[in-house]
């Protein structure tokens, strides 16, 4: 049927200016999902390859024993352990902007959400191949669960690590649950102008049906918000129960209340850096520029500086207590951090983590693809050199002083940690690859609707996308909640 | 069943003995067709162990020590506690002395090698024997029979067969002819010239428990002193309070010095004046002043005026007859011939001389002189390599003998299970030799085995006796008349005190600028006749701290001059070889002096040992003392070269395990002599130096210590978890540790080894830290936090030793973080670990303060047939498990099911860990500390106790009593430390050297 | 109440038109299904709907997981008392967390399954949605009226005077 564009001139909107209408918003999307090219199998093959490395040197782990790693008596966490904590933290950026900002009611969340909810799900499933990597006996892992046994025996539920069990497996079950949930009506948009049977058939099973009715969109809107309620202190609970691991011990350098708030910052300035280390690339691949504009990446910026200056904080934080409590072991820890075997590491963190965003109060290089992506890239680093420098150096110079000695890493460490690399960005291209990367109907929420009298920009809410207004309600939602 | 067959000879055997002794033992080839007890013997239970009595023959001290084997497979070796020598107690080669039976490189049969081909074949004790005979016949009168220190028996049936085949009889017992049987348990001063008799001088475990009789602090406040003359200090002066560092050769000065009370020589002796002082007023203010020595590493060409100043130095009773060292001139002569070709034939039993002679003597290139070798070693050794007849002998665990090692005491050998490889004890093969050759030995009679030749010479005295109490001891319970054979055999020799013939001071030859040479024997080694014993191995130096390695011991400054730092490799060059070690820098040798090591660098001697190391004894020349003929161990002096090869990669070269300071983290912590008697004459109850702290930690809210921060009873079970099982119970298990009586000898270290199945993880592994031992010994050299403070002269004035078990505590951090449940209290208070239940998270490793807690990194090999020592009351853990000291819980149970059967409580002291069973010192107490009568519970409340890292306040079962020092002692860089209120400290240059410390 | 399967469906490419012709209808008290391509609140105003009651499903499940969460973690220290760290037997500070996690989780799958049941997710069959267009995905609004065929005639002339761009009877 012919869709005949409005007489009057078409009202844009002032975060997609260069949308013109809805079914533009359902051929973007579907571009995504033609034809890859050659990139694309490249990038695809490669981190298939870094899985099978991964796969070899988790062989060698379970043949000969955890004697492969570098680990040692006193410190018995190392990289594992460092590269969970960083994989989880990814997965909160997601979370927060397809959760909280949801609540929150921003606009430029609609177009971005996608991709960061579809890489939280992916990080979270690669921080669970962790607990049972670096376990010392993984055929034995689902002992952490709470199965009943002949033995009788349950597990321990003061251990913080049953509590990451807890958390970590909720974590993951309900970020995915709320990825798919959003995912159906673009599923089934997909469906309705997908080409290839095969295709055809598998999105027609995915959508469960999915029409668009009225009573669908009712009740579909009001369950989103409540797991969106749900995902939010979920998120927040996660990072913290991860953080706990480490400040329920005794161990100097991990003991510390701070730690909760500290991680969460940490986990959200990591993520929203691994979302622009992602958006950047899908970006210029795809020419997505109508979806992904400087508003966005304006606001990611900000977000990146706000939470960078938390953990900057809980840097200084840290040292201040450290010196000032006068308790000898934090202080020989925290300098071992700075001058010991891992003084590199320890600077890095502080550098990429707390000075290096900085650059972002200034308009022109947050507004610069290239300079942002860089900038994303450095925290990246820092972030997981934060883990590393939280737990070995700790672990190196505790209490006991016969007992300080150092950490190196092997090769089987090493392939494990680019493995988990590979695994990521595996699922990630497929997803880009098989399942709708933007939001379509939920972008339509903020483009005008189409209109044959009264002029459509009343009925969307103007938003001045340059302001703090960006953070105003949109359309639907308010009115919903107003209810 | 043949297997059936031989355990009925062998029942026959036992049942004579009446010992009531039942084993059945199984060599390697019978190993899979065995069926074990289809009918059981009766006198063994399947589960129970057995115990025999023997005697250790790792080295000359001849300690009772009691058999563990469970069916008929020696598991462990104990102290007999009613032996005199060791009091039932052991040293750590003694524990290890399993391993040597099990050991995987030991002959397994006879060994011939065809002079012409070249090549060695196996072949059975008949063929050996028959050609062996052939050999010496054809060689008779140019036979040489050289052997060990032989005493009792064996010495007679040695001289009957030397006569009988017309053999010559040598003599080489490397560092035997030290004296035995001393007493100075009741001196109050010890002045020791190189005298290690915590190591090797003498009898170690006998002198070890002596030593802390004397020197360890008792309620009351009395305490023995301990003066170390020497230039370098091996573990015995590291144990000293005062370390008389002297040139070298200038012993005897000091001796004078002493006896005279005039502190002039020091200047030319090159000591610290005060220090020299300091040692004449204790020695002024003695009762009892005891002199020993010289050790064996100060054996010059000048020692008839040391020996004649030593002698004098004794006062108020000496410690025992005066002994000279053996007189091995016959062994030089023996090697001048064998170089000249004189000899024909040569029989060795002795301890590897071509490892432990001089290297000077050349006797390795004279023995491969002698067309007829024959070589007893159960092991290839660096002599039975080179030997073209091996005639394997057993282990003394498998082994008839007696053994005579000091006056009054006839120990008495016993097999404790079958040989475990094809291997026949000397005394058979000599038997057998003779018959074979037709020559008739007097006293064999109709004696087929040495078992009947034993028995024979011990005909009419109390054999049966002997054999149940291990040894026919003068002045014992039930003292009874030793056989006249044994008895006339009583070693070494006592000379009178007469001074030798006179020689002059004593010189070194070698290159007047260099270093004199020190070659002291090994702790753990002994001459190196231990050396390949994993436990041994594994066992880092009580000084050094180094495992499975070898070092040269430089001073600081010696470093700084030639610019070298610790693992650097040396070329030590002699005028008669020269080796390559790397350096250990340390205070504790001469800035004039070097230090090494006997007993490693074996070119054979098994897979663990082979090419490990190197050998100080190429070094010297073996040049003769004229006074007493003793070699000359002490009188060459050596160049030092770095050849530029540093530590290596990373995980390679020289590896000192552990730090050397406390980093203030006082976790070994000591008082002076003068304020722990102030406090005691206070009363009990305080803990000196904690008060304070504890009133700072109230402040703290929400974290406060218990009152009596030495009870451990108090505060378990902790408020709201009593539950169950969990009500107080009337059993809490306590550990208490005397720092004042620990040597840091790591006995206790080597019986966890074989008590509770810990496996050797090897060099490499070792050096990334992944050591399995469940109790360690630390060694630290300072207190505070500069590194520096290792290094002073001073340095190894306090030297803290601290046994660091599992610390059992009743705030267990490791416990909650299990997520499985793997770790946690039992109801006795004991800090359970469940192997089977642990997934591996390493997490109570992470949250161990005391880091206790280790980890299988990989399932570890127990090579054939060491697997054999395996203790089956103990798991055996696999790869993935977190493990650590469990007080010994299998011994705990065996204790209570014992006292159930019985119907009783268990006895205090009923139950020992262990390492309480092997320290020499007593420095382990451990109990139920809820009984106040225990003895744990009485140590644990006195004025020296204290909890390691207690503001953690995780409430350690194990309580630490504080070190006693003669000096002011620093616990931390922190000089007010030292509280004001101790009364008068005596004046000792290491107060001096710190003045931090006041 | 079970709709009518036939009726009359008309599409629209603007959101006012459609909204005018789901009053024009209801006025007349027919039944509507409305397919549109993303939620608007116009059509739920126009269409007087009550709010969903998905929430209910989210609060019980939120309390059945607390309680199952207290339940767990407590029963299960108390079937096998083991002291460790001389903690309590039930230490509910540590519990509290397994308490959050599982609030979350079921909430958030009890809320999920709300969402199925209400919306007859997953669907089979076209009666839950008659006269279907794949455009509805796309930009264009859909309003079926369910009506008896004798009154075709009337649903019709109230879509197209609504403005749709196009009426569809269903002949089945």
């Amino acid at each position: 049927m012919a869709t005949e564009t409005p007489t009057q001139t078409v009202i844009r909107s002032s975060f997609h200016p260069d949308v013109e209408n809805y079914e533009q918003v359902n051929r973007d999307a579907d571009r995504l999902l033609t034809k890859p090219g050659k990139g694309y199998l490249a990038l695809l093959g490669t981190a298939i390859g870094l899985v099978l490395l991964m796969v070899v040197a988790e062989l060698h782990n379970v043949w000969f024993g955890l004697g492969m790693s570098g680990l040692t008596n006193p410190v018995g966490w190392g990289v594992y352990i460092t590269t969970f904590v960083f994989w989880v933290g990814i997965g909160h950026a997601g979370t927060l902007i397809s959760a909280i900002l949801y609540l929150f009611r921003a606009p430029w969340r609609q177009s971005i959400y996608r991709f960061a909810e579809a890489m939280t799900v992916f990080a979270v499933l690669t921080a669970a191949l962790f607990p049972i990597i670096h376990i010392g006996r993984p055929w034995f892992f689902y002992w952490l669960l709470p199965l009943p046994s002949q033995r009788h025996l349950w597990p321990n539920f003061r251990s913080p690590l049953l509590w990451d069990v807890f958390a970590v497996t909720t974590y993951l079950t309900v970020s995915s649950v709320f990825f798919y949930i959003g995912l159906i009506p673009d599923i089934a948009a997909a469906r309705d102008t997908a080409v290839n049977p095969m295709r055809k058939r598998v999105y027609t099973i995915l959508s469960l049906g999915w029409k668009g009715t009225d009573r669908e969109w009712r009740h579909f809107t009001r369950a989103y918000m409540f797991l969106a309620a749900l995902a939010t202190p979920l998120v927040l609970s996660v990072h913290s129960v991860v953080s706990w691991d480490f400040a329920v011990s005794i161990v100097p350098g991990w003991h510390t209340t701070i730690f909760a708030p500290y991680f969460v910052a940490g986990a959200i300035l990591s993520g929203v850096a691994m979302v622009v280390t992602l958006m950047v690339p899908v970006h210029r691949i795809f020419g997505l520029g109508a979806y992904f504009t400087p508003t966005h990446y304006d606001r990611l910026a900000k977000l990146l500086l706000l939470t960078s200056l938390i953990v900057g904080y809980a840097y200084g934080m840290e040292y201040f207590m450290a010196w000032y409590s006068g308790e000898l072991f934090e202080r020989d820890v925290f300098w071992d951090r700075v001058t010991g075997q891992y003084w590199w590491g320890g600077w890095s963190m502080i550098t990429f983590n707390a000075f290096v965003p900085q650059l972002l109060w200034i308009p022109r290089i947050r507004r610069n693809l290239n300079a942002f992506f860089l900038i994303s890239i450095f925290v990246n680093i820092g972030m997981w050199w934060e883990r590393f420098v939280i737990i070995v150096p700790s672990l190196a110079h505790s209490y006991e002083p016969w007992k300080f000695m150092n950490y190196h890493l092997t090769w089987v460490e090493a392939s494990i940690l680019l493995g988990s690399f590979g695994w990521f960005f595996m699922w990630f291209l497929l997803f880009l690859r098989y399942l709708p990367g933007l939001s379509i109907a939920e972008i339509k929420e903020v483009l005008p609707p189409p209109m044959k009298r009264h002029d459509p920009a009343e009925h969307m809410e103007q938003i001045d996308a340059s302001g703090p207004a960006g953070l105003l309600p949109t359309g639907y939602f308010d009115h919903a909640a107003s209810r | 069943m043949a297997d059936g067959m031989k355990r009925r000879d062998f029942l026959k055997v036992v049942g004579v003995s009446g010992a009531g002794v039942a084993a059945v033992g199984c060599s390697t080839q019978q190993v899979d067709r065995l069926i074990p007890y289809v009918i059981p013997p009766e006198d063994v239970v399947p589960g129970t162990a057995t115990f025999y009595t023997s005697t250790c023959r790792e080295c000359p001290a001849g300690c009772g020590i009691l058999v563990e084997a469970h069916e008929g497979r020696v598991t462990k070796v104990e102290g007999n506690p009613t032996h005199p020598v060791s009091r039932g107690k052991t040293c750590a080669r003694g524990q290890a002395s399993v391993q040597g039976l099990y050991h995987p490189d030991r002959y397994a049969g006879p060994v011939i090698e065809e002079s012409d081909v070249g090549t060695a074949r196996n072949v059975s004790w008949s063929v050996a024997e028959q050609q062996v005979a052939a050999q010496l016949a054809a060689a008779r009168g140019s036979i040489v029979y050289l052997s060990g220190a032989y005493t009792g028996t064996m010495a007679r049936l040695a001289d009957e067969f030397a006569a009988a085949v017309g053999a010559r009889r040598v003599t080489w017992a490397p560092l035997e002819d030290t004296p035995r049987g001393l007493d100075f348990s009741t001196a109050d001063l010890l002045i020791a010239f190189g005298a290690d008799f915590l190591e090797t001088w003498g009898s170690p475990v006998d002198y070890a428990h002596q030593f802390a009789q004397m020197h360890a602090y008792k309620q009351g406040g009395v305490r023995g002193k301990f003066v170390w003359v020497g230039p370098h200090r091996p573990l015995t002066g590291l144990n000293a309070d005062l370390w008389l560092s002297c040139r070298p050769g200038t012993e005897a000065i000091v001796a004078n010095a002493l006896a005279s009370g005039d502190a002039s020589g020091a200047a030319a002796a090159g000591v610290d004046a005060r220090k020299l002082q300091t040692a004449i007023d204790w020695y002024r203010g003695s009762r009892r002043a005891v002199a020993l020595g010289p050790g064996a590493a100060l054996r010059s060409n000048g020692t008839t005026a040391l020996d004649a100043a030593v002698a004098r130095l004794n006062r108020g009773g000496a410690a025992g007859p005066a002994t000279r060292p053996a007189d091995v001139r016959p062994v030089v002569e023996l090697t001048q011939q064998m170089m000249a070709g004189q000899v024909k034939a040569i029989l060795i039993d002795a301890s590897d001389p071509v490892f432990t002679l001089p290297g000077g003597l050349k006797f390795a290139q004279a023995l491969k002189k002698v067309p007829v070798r024959i070589s007893f070693s159960s092991f290839p050794d660096d002599t039975a390599r080179i030997c073209n007849f091996v005639l394997p002998q057993n282990h003394f665990l498998e082994s008839w003998d007696d053994y005579a090692p000091q006056p009054g005491v006839l120990d008495l050998v016993q097999p404790a299970m079958r040989p475990v490889f094809n291997t026949r004890q000397v005394g058979d093969a000599l038997l057998s030799i003779a018959q074979r050759m037709g020559a008739t030995l007097p006293s064999a009679g109709a004696a087929k085995t040495y078992y009947d030749y034993l028995v024979a010479a011990w005909a009419g005295s109390a054999w049966r006796d002997a054999v149940k109490r291990g040894g026919v001891f003068a002045g014992g319970a039930t003292s009874v008349a030793a056989p006249a054979v044994a008895a006339a055999a009583a070693t070494p020799a006592p000379v009178a005190a007469v001074p030798a013939p006179a020689s002059g001071a004593p010189t070194f030859e070698g290159d007047a600028n260099g270093y004199a040479l020190v070659v002291y024997p090994s702790y753990r080694f002994y001459d190196g006749r231990t050396a390949n014993r994993p436990w041994l191995l594994e066992l880092p130096d009580p000084v050094t701290k180094v495992p499975w390695d070898m070092w040269v011991e430089v001073h600081p400054r010696t470093a700084q001059k030639i610019g070298i730092k610790q693992g650097d490799v040396l070329e030590v060059k002699s005028p008669h070889g020269s080796i390559e070690l790397p350096a250990y820098v340390w205070p504790g040798v001469r800035d004039d002096a070097v230090a090494i090591q006997m007993g490693m660098g074996h070119e054979g001697f098994g897979r663990w040992t082979e090419g490990r190391g190197a050998n100080p004894m190429r070094l010297l020349g073996g040049a003769v003392d004229p006074a007493t003929g003793a070699f000359v161990t002490y009188g060459t002096k050596v160049t030092l070269r770095p050849t530029g090869e540093g530590a290596g990669p990373r995980f390679h070269g020289l590896y000192e395990n552990g730090v050397r300071i406390q980093y203030d983290r006082e976790v070994s912590q000591a008082i002076s002599l003068a304020a722990i008697q102030g406090f005691d004459a206070r009363g009990p109850g305080l803990i000196p130096g904690q008060e304070e702290k504890i009133e700072e930690l109230k402040g703290n809210g929400g974290f406060k210590p218990e009152e009596t921060t030495t009870d451990p009873a108090g505060g378990y079970p902790t408020p709201g978890t009593e539950y169950g099982q969990y009500v107080p119970g009337e059993t809490r298990w306590a550990m208490a540790v005397d720092l004042a009586r620990c040597i840091g000898c790591g006995a206790c270290t080597v019986a966890c080894y074989a008590e509770n199945n810990i496996p050797v993880v090897g060099p490499t592994e070792f050096k990334r830290g992944r050591d399995l031992s469940w109790l360690r010994i630390e060694r630290y050299f300072g207190v505070g936090r500069e590194n520096e403070e290792a290094y002073t002269d001073d340095a190894t004035d306090d030297v803290r030793f601290l046994p660091m078990p599992c610390q059992h505590c009743n705030n267990a951090p490791c416990e909650p973080v299990c997520p499985v449940y793997a770790a946690y209290h039992t109801p006795d208070g004991l800090n359970g670990q469940v192997y089977n239940r642990c997934v591996g998270t390493r997490y109570c490793a992470n949250n161990c303060p005391y880091k206790v807690r280790v980890f299988n990194w990989f399932t570890y090999e127990f090579a054939e047939p060491l697997n054999w020592q395996l203790n089956p009351d103990v798991t055996v853990r696999e790869k993935g498990v977190m493990e650590k000291c469990t007080f010994c819980v299998q011994r705990i149970h065996e204790g209570e099911r014992k006292a159930a059967a019985e119907q009783r409580h268990v006895r205090d002291g009923e139950v020992v860990p262990a390492c309480v069973q092997a320290c020499p010192t007593e420095v382990f107490v451990f109990g139920n500390i809820r009984d106040p009568e225990s003895a744990v519970a009485r140590a644990a409340t006195t004025n020296r106790g204290y909890r390691a890292l207690q503001e953690l306040n995780t409430q350690p079962a194990v309580v630490y009593l504080k070190k006693v020092t003669l000096h002011e002692p620093r616990n931390s860089s922190d000089a007010a430390e030292a509280t004001a209120e101790m009364g008068g400290t005596e004046h000792t240059p290491q107060a001096g050297a710190q003045p931090g410390g006041h | 109440m079970s709709k009518l399967r036939t009726g009359v469906l008309g599409v629209f490419p603007h959101l006012d038109t459609a909204t005018d012709a789901i009053r024009a209808l209801k006025k007349h008290g027919y039944e509507l299904t409305v397919y549109a391509p993303t939620p608007r609140h116009e059509i739920e105003e126009a269409m007087e709907t009550p709010e969903s009651p998905v929430r209910i499903f989210t609060l019980t499940g939120a309390f059945t997981g607390t309680a199952a969460g207290t339940a767990l973690a407590t029963w299960t220290s108390i079937d096998w008392p083991l002291i460790v760290g001389g903690k309590e037997i039930v230490s509910l500070p540590a519990f509290s967390v397994i308490m959050f996690e599982l609030t979350i989780l079921i909430g958030a799958l009890s809320t999920v399954a709300g969402l199925f049941l209400l919306a007859r997710l997953p669907h089979v069959g076209p009666q839950e949605a008659p006269m279907y267009h794949p455009s509805f995905t796309g930009g264009n609004f859909g309003v079926f009226a369910h009506a008896p065929r004798d009154r075709y005639d009337e649903v019709q002339r109230i879509l197209s005077d609504a403005g749709s761009e196009e009426v569809l009877v269903d002949h089945r």
